[in-house]
């Protein structure tokens, strides 16, 4: 960063300063009037819902904030809509927990560990979800690598919050990626798709619920999971190039790479490791062909792709060999 | 293209200053509940491509950013909620979505985003017209036989940038027929515009090739449609479904002048005769599928499921002639491939509680690929520079249309030991057949085994054993030379000259392979607020029969995170992982002019030609994040950091080749960013930002020489991307 470029930020930022001064300002701070909004919000909602009277039982203890939150959130809503039952929202999933209101024993059904009883088992937990989410994305959890791995529902998905990080699309991949340790590496390298960036999350690629596919792939298999943003490497090609016709994943390591265009290994290596043809595919690639001891078209730039760029497939009669 | 300007910056920033009286509007108005306006501007310190890849700050100066969130529930009888939501806005990566929703009635959402990708914007290139479908050269170019005689090169460069941006619309609709019956549809639109990179070959002598790496125009376009019908009811789930997906490409070939002179190709294909190339981009094709799943629950902890997908992919865009330089005296077979794709996708899974304590999975899975494309002898011409050759030389290929057909059956079972001991255990076998290629079936079987438990009250732990052996039939390597030339060019020929790879050849997706896999995990958590967890994996794959080809390929990934969450206004947390990935190669160089010692019989084979290449990435990845809550209900900051390190090294080794060392390749990235948010008030936030990022990389493929650094190809001459850059930003948010 040139001296130039540091001036030019110190007095950005002085610019910034005075304009968020100026906003502060034009808005105006109405905190008495916000504060009140603020406090009495949720509640209101609720209130207004005829919830909080099925609730009161329990909402004599648990009325805080980090509670109540639920009001302003989907699941708040069921118990209104008729879907649930009439027993009010905290026992549609805690279940009967009438000797939790009377001697303080565990509730019905537990969801997490953090408070002072422990957890219900996680089957239980999940037939709780399950009674309700059953649609498309749920049809195969049971069997499925979560369920597999003792994962509840509640491990990922924050159920009191109006903003569940794992039902928030810019951040549900931090959620993944506390488990996914090497996937989260991987998303660190040069070459990675914009999933740390926010522009792209696990779910655009993976049901974590279960599914057909291998990986919990959302579509049927990796080739439809890849080719649905890339549709135009399925051809059907004139000149197929086979590995392509099968499994993406031959060449390329989705969740990110050292190598340019996730490519698992780098060119030309990769491709000898399937193409021995007479002449260059069966030369040995060396620093002889980097200057200043030589200049090799099969090292330098784009390497084999200099010429073979249509690696995908060509659908050029005089393609064959992937270069037009 | 894409890029930023100044003035651009300057007035999206301006913009942003134009909302707040609608920011101020909003919060007083009484028909939003939760919802939230942030508006801000930031200022970028670096020009840089490879830092905007995906966030578009590609230039140095100010960016006018915003955000909003507004939504609301119906008050009265049963909810309805609806959202209006915008992020990123001001920068190419804008995201907006509306959303309305009642309940266990229906719900809608129509929903945009922008996703560019900058690649590089430091390449050069003498072509006009870069970027589109017809590239010439500029008046004075003089054609060479190889890229040093271009003497008018250094006069004619312009800089090209290569970057593309999606932007998409989905739509989205939900609705509850009745209680058990629901039917969902969604609709994409999708285009993908821009520039990449691309191959311009145009002639070769002896196998030479000569050409140029274009920017090539991308103008795609994607529109799917999806319908489900589902009826779920206690104990049963099925739906039916129906998709369409289809691409179309507003390119069909890409025309270009060709640079050069060769006093070897015919009279009419050089530059000197104003010869122009033609290369087909990718043609248009369409997607039907049909979908049947379902599920039924026999009762406690037994299901039954299964699903079935059909589905057809066709493309039929017209053929280009073989040559766009020579008219071909035999013309084409067919005006359009007429390529048809038929693939059909099984599975019923059936689980169980065989016990109280354990439960039993089987799932069968059948794959298809039936491609149905029609079989002819194309004769083709290697490039614009020959005329067409006759039907009985290597040049009369007959294109290979692959079939598959996968069949994978597997057994996994858990067993609770104890409170907290699981046993998993699990048996798979997969078999999968393939035409035209020199494998026509091959069979593997995995086992694996899963321990988790509980060291101690503080603790967890699992470790996972693998194993998989795969075995293939017996190698034909003349399958795919002879599927893939004329039947009576075939019949001219000796049985060793059946080869288009060395016989010795096994393709590491085609051979057999041993694979061992361990992986384990240990997590304490010595009090409340902290835990400690350690993964490892490990895996080796060794490919027994391949002589020539991919031989080991072995990975290892370690990572330590440690979390601290000593009180309430503190959170902590840092994690290391090292990931090494290592394979080895070999090959057997078979040069030596125009008529090199054959492959086969192996007794002619020069050991002196062997040849292995090592090559190993180690991956170092470091990332901290520290929040603290300085004041509490008032004043939070955040600091993350994350460092990686990533090194390819390359080791080639021979007997009687001649090699040199290649150097490392590495990548160094460093980041972080600081934050800290002011609560005004109840409703009013302060943000103040501040990212850094350093980016430095050394690539021999890119740093060594500049667009004219090989002989026969123009190469665009961009270089790795080395920057430090520094993004300050100040913004507002508002909740009412």
């Amino acid at each position: 960063m040139t001296n130039r470029s540091l001036a030019r930020c110190g007095l950005f930022g002085l610019g910034a300063f005075f304009v968020g001064a100026l906003a502060l300002l034009f808005l105006g701070l109405n905190t008495s009037e916000a504060q009140s909004r603020d406090s009495t919000r949720q509640q209101a909602a609720a209130a207004a819902r005829g919830v909080e009277s099925e609730d009161s039982t329990c909402l004599t203890c648990h009325n805080n904030p980090q509670v109540t939150a639920i009001y302003g959130t989907p699941h708040g809503l069921s118990a209104l809509s008729g879907a649930a039952s009439s027993a009010g929202t905290c026992a549609n999933c805690h279940g009967d927990s009438a000797s939790h209101g009377q001697s303080l024993q565990s509730p019905g059904i537990v969801f997490s560990n953090e408070g002072r009883f422990p957890a219900s088992d996680k089957a239980v937990q999940n037939q709780t979800c399950l009674n309700c989410h059953q649609s498309r994305e749920t049809v195969h959890w049971s069997g499925s690598a979560h369920q597999a791995a003792d994962l509840a529902c509640a491990d990922c998905h924050t159920i009191h919050a109006s903003h569940a990080t794992a039902l928030n699309e810019l951040s549900d991949a931090s959620v993944c990626l506390r488990c996914h340790l090497e996937q989260r590496a991987q998303m660190n390298l040069r070459s990675h798709h914009p999933v740390a960036e926010g522009l792209m999350t696990c779910n655009d690629c993976h049901n974590p619920h279960g599914s057909d596919a291998m990986a919990l792939l959302s579509r049927i298999s990796v080739n439809e999971t890849c080719t649905s943003c890339h549709a135009e490497k399925r051809g059907p090609f004139l000149w197929e190039h086979q590995p392509v016709t099968e499994d993406c994943t031959y060449c390329h390591t989705p969740h990110g790479s050292t190598q340019d265009r996730l490519l698992s290994v780098r060119q030309p290596f990769l491709c000898q490791t399937c193409h021995s043809e007479a002449f260059h595919p069966s030369s040995l690639y060396s620093g002889t062909g980097l200057p200043p001891a030589g200049a090799q078209q099969n090292l330098l730039g784009s390497s084999c792709t200099n010429c073979h760029s249509l690696v995908h497939g060509s659908n050029h009669p005089s393609g064959s060999r992937l270069t037009r | 293209m894409l890029q930023h300007s100044s003035t651009t910056h300057a007035k999206l920033f301006l913009s942003a200053l134009c909302c707040l009286p609608l920011v101020n509007a909003l919060s007083t108005s009484a028909f939003a509940q939760d919802s939230s306006v942030s508006i801000g501007a930031g200022y970028s310190s670096e020009d840089s491509y490879r830092f905007g890849q995906y966030s578009s700050i590609t230039g140095e100066g100010a960016y006018g950013i915003g955000s909003f969130l507004f939504q609301g529930t119906k008050q009265a009888g049963y909810g309805g909620t609806w959202q209006l939501r915008g992020d990123r806005i001001g920068l190419e990566t804008t995201g907006l979505e509306a959303s309305y929703r009642r309940w266990d009635e229906f719900s809608f959402s129509l929903n945009y985003e922008q996703l560019p990708h900058y690649r590089f914007n430091d390449g050069y290139t003498p072509f006009i017209g870069s970027g589109t479908m017809v590239q010439t050269l500029p008046p004075g170019w003089t054609g060479s036989s190889s890229t040093s005689g271009f003497s008018a090169l250094g006069s004619s460069l312009n800089q090209v940038n290569v970057d593309t941006r999606r932007d998409r619309v989905t739509s989205a609709l939900q609705w509850h027929i009745t209680e058990s019956w629901q039917l969902q549809g969604e609709f994409r639109h999708e285009t993908k515009q821009g520039s990449d990179t691309l191959a311009a070959i145009f002639g070769s002598t002896g196998g030479n090739p000569r050409g140029s790496v274009l920017v090539r125009p991308v103008d795609y376009q994607i529109d799917e449609f999806d319908v489900s019908v589902t009826y779920a009811a206690a104990g049963s789930q099925f739906n039916l479904g129906y998709n369409t997906l289809r691409f179309s490409n507003d390119n069909a070939s890409l025309r270009f002048d060709n640079p050069f002179n060769n006093s070897q190709w015919a009279a009419g294909a050089n530059f000197s005769d104003g010869a122009v190339g033609q290369i087909g981009l990718e043609p248009d094709n369409v997607s039907q599928q049909y979908s049947l799943s379902g599920t039924h629950s026999f009762g406690s902890g037994t299901r039954l499921s299964g699903s079935l997908v059909s589905t057809r992919l066709e493309q039929d865009d017209s053929f280009l002639p073989y040559s766009s330089v020579f008219p071909a005296p035999i013309p084409l077979p067919r005006s359009d491939l007429g390529g048809r794709v038929d693939s059909l996708l099984a599975n019923l899974r059936f689980a169980t509680r065989v016990s109280d304590r354990g439960n039993l999975n089987l799932h069968y899975y059948f794959r298809e690929r039936d491609n149905r494309t029609p079989q002819a002898i194309y004769l083709r011409i290697p490039g614009d520079a020959t005329p067409q050759g006759g039907l009985l030389n290597s040049s009369a290929r007959v294109n290979r249309i692959y079939d598959l057909e996968q069949e994978k059956l597997s057994a996994d079972f858990r067993y609770r030991l104890s409170g907290s001991t699981r046993l998993n255990l699990g048996l798979e076998f997969e078999q999968t057949d393939r035409s035209m290629l020199d494998v026509a079936t091959t069979e593997e079987e995995r086992t694996y085994a899963r321990l988790s438990f509980k060291p101690t009250v503080t603790s967890s732990a699992w470790i996972k054993l693998a194993r998989a052996e795969r075995d293939s039939s017996t190698y034909d390597a003349t399958a795919p030379f002879v599927a893939g030339h004329n039947p009576d060019y075939v019949a001219t020929l000796m049985g060793n000259e059946l080869f288009e790879n060395d016989p010795l050849l096994r393709r590491y997706h085609l051979t057999a392979r041993n694979r061992d896999e361990l992986s384990a995990s240990f997590s304490l958590f010595p009090w409340d607020q902290a835990s400690v967890s350690f993964l490892a994996i490990l895996a080796m794959d060794d490919y027994p029969e391949a002589r020539i080809g991919l031989q080991e390929s072995d990975k290892s990934s370690y990572s330590l995170d440690f979390s601290f969450d000593p009180a309430q206004a503190w959170q902590a947390s840092v994690f290391y992982t090292y990931d090494n990935y290592q394979n080895r190669q070999a090959g057997y160089a078979r040069l030596g002019g125009g008529n090199p010692t054959p492959f086969f019989p192996e007794s002619l084979r020069l050991p002196g030609n062997d040849w292995w290449v090592s090559s190993e990435d180690r991956v170092h990845s470091i990332g901290s994040m520290l929040q603290w809550s300085a004041i509490p209900e008032r004043l939070d900051l955040s600091l993350e950091a994350s460092y990686s390190d990533a090194n390819t090294m390359t080791q080639p080794l021979s007997r009687g080749q001649r090699f040199l060392p290649l150097p490392d390749v590495s990548t160094e990235i460093v980041s972080a960013e600081f934050s800290a948010n002011y609560r005004l008030s109840a409703d009013r936030e302060l943000s103040l930002g501040w990212y850094f990022e350093r980016f430095q990389a050394i690539d021999w493929s890119l740093d060594s020489g500049g667009i004219d650094a090989l002989s026969n190809i123009l190469l665009p001459g961009n270089l790795s991307p080395n920057y430090s850059a520094h993004f300050i930003s100040l913004s507002l948010h508002a909740n009412f």
